[in-house]
């Protein structure tokens, strides 16, 4: 420590000080040429700190840690831990069963190779699993989320990791599109899953308009599984061109 | 303190089972320590990564918050010292693409654009040593009191408030900003890293 009242400038700077610590500060300011030059340095680069705003947290940063609270409950909560794992089942079937829904009747039922395999199957673990364990589990519906977010492949990459931790149960965040405007999307995604030879039972995540590389682009996520109703192995990810609704890129990562 | 009595309440029920709690205390502070560790860090990627390690550190450690102290004092402990950890690993094993990234020099002072003034005051804030940034991100960005700052540093009120102003004036210098040297005191007091 030394005679120069640091602890009492940081106050005064903020004006937050009562006025008997003011005089104080007052009085030394008037004699000390130092602590004046500090006070301005200080001043200025607390208005400086200001500028800082608050950022938008990515995407499914915080996915994996909230599916890994779920799978691991406290103690207690230990037996029940098969039980969630079939809710999260059902609510994985939901998910699909909504996207078919929406997507089937504005494709004509061209909904082939990717939708015919995904949803059939996958509406009995559906049948199965819905009814029981946690009927207050609300079904998961589809919400187009707008970014404004330049996706690169890495980029890409690291979401549909984030995402596959958050699973079906994923929270809408962000600013959410409109009814009309989400069931474009949902329709153009559709098309591209119809033209897709994509061999394996595929869950929708997230669906998200934001840009790719340079482009407007809708970003699919989904959890990829060998057969409908087995554990997800890969999370994938589409960036879809909306003006053409085909794919720009597809990436995917293992779960 | 029965400040924020919804927060200790979601961990009370998810220490009984309820497994959807610990989630919910995420999502409520994820801004939070996102953008804390954010600052602290400078870089998305770490922040990333100090955002996860927090919260995986939170929820391990979960039984053993006493609900003495608010929720949020205890997750900006664990984040801070996340961050910490994180920078020690870094000063080992730099990134490799931090070799491309300019050195934080002093930037030029008058820049009309506020977004741009903001990757200043980012940078320079880097070069504000550790313990002293923690202070001014949380005092001058995240608005929190010198109080809950002494309890989440684990410091003495005082030393709260002269490490907010040595460390407000080595943000300044490390702007640029001019200001002359206090004599008699070593340089190493103000909290600046030097290179």
């Amino acid at each position: 420590m030394n005679d120069h009242p640091e602890e009492l400038l940081a106050g005064y700077a903020d004006d937050a000080l009562p006025a008997e610590e003011r005089v104080v500060v007052d009085a030394h300011l008037a004699t000390c040429e130092t602590c004046r030059e500090e006070l301005a340095l200080a001043t200025r680069a607390q208005a400086l700190l200001g500028l800082l705003a608050d950022e938008e947290v990515p995407q499914g940063l915080t996915g994996r840690v909230q599916w890994e609270s779920r799978k691991r409950p406290a103690a207690a909560a230990r037996p029940r831990e098969r039980r969630y794992q079939l809710v999260g089942l059902a609510a994985a079937a939901a998910v699909v069963l909504v996207f078919a829904a929406v997507v089937i009747p504005k494709i004509g039922g061209g909904l082939t190779t990717g939708g015919a395999r995904t949803s059939a199957p996958v509406k009995n673990a559906a049948a199965e699993g819905g009814g029981g364990a946690v009927p207050t589990e609300a079904s998961p519906v589809i919400v187009l989320a707008l970014q404004n977010r330049v996706y690169d492949r890495a980029a890409l990459t690291k979401l549909a990791k984030d995402l596959a931790f958050l699973g079906p149960f994923a929270r809408a965040e962000g600013r959410n599109a409109d009814r009309p405007q989400t069931d474009a999307a949902v329709a153009c995604v559709g098309e591209v899953l119809a033209a897709s030879d994509e061999g394996t039972s595929l869950q929708l995540v997230r669906l998200i308009r934001a840009t790719y590389e340079n482009q407007d682009a809708y970003i699919a996520v989904f959890l990829s599984s060998p057969k409908a109703g087995q554990a997800p192995t890969r999370a994938l990810a589409w960036a879809v061109s909306p003006d053409t609704c085909s794919l720009i890129t597809s990436v995917s990562a293992p779960v | 303190m029965a400040e924020e009595p919804r927060d200790q309440e979601l961990v009370r029920r998810y220490l009984e089972g309820e497994r959807d709690a610990f989630a919910e205390l995420v999502r409520r502070h994820e801004r939070r320590v996102y953008n804390l560790a954010l600052r602290m860090t400078g870089r998305e990627e770490d922040a990333r990564d100090a955002t996860q390690d927090a919260f995986l550190i939170a929820l391990r450690k979960l039984s053993s918050f006493r609900g003495d102290a608010a929720f949020t004092t205890w997750m900006h402990r664990v984040t801070v010292n996340a961050c910490y950890d994180l920078l020690r690993k870094r000063r080992r094993a730099p990134l490799a693409d931090e070799a491309h990234e300019p050195e934080a020099g002093p930037p030029a002072p008058d820049h009309a654009d506020a977004a741009a003034e903001s990757i200043d005051v980012q940078r320079a804030l880097l070069r504000v040593s550790a313990e002293f940034r923690a202070v001014l991100v949380l005092h001058d960005v995240q608005d929190v009191s010198h109080e809950e700052i002494a309890e989440i540093l684990n410091i003495p009120i005082g030393t709260v408030k002269s490490r907010l102003h040595r460390g407000r004036v080595a943000l300044a210098r490390a702007m640029g900003i001019p200001g002359r040297e206090r004599p008699g005191i070593p340089r190493s007091s103000d909290g600046t890293v030097q290179a």
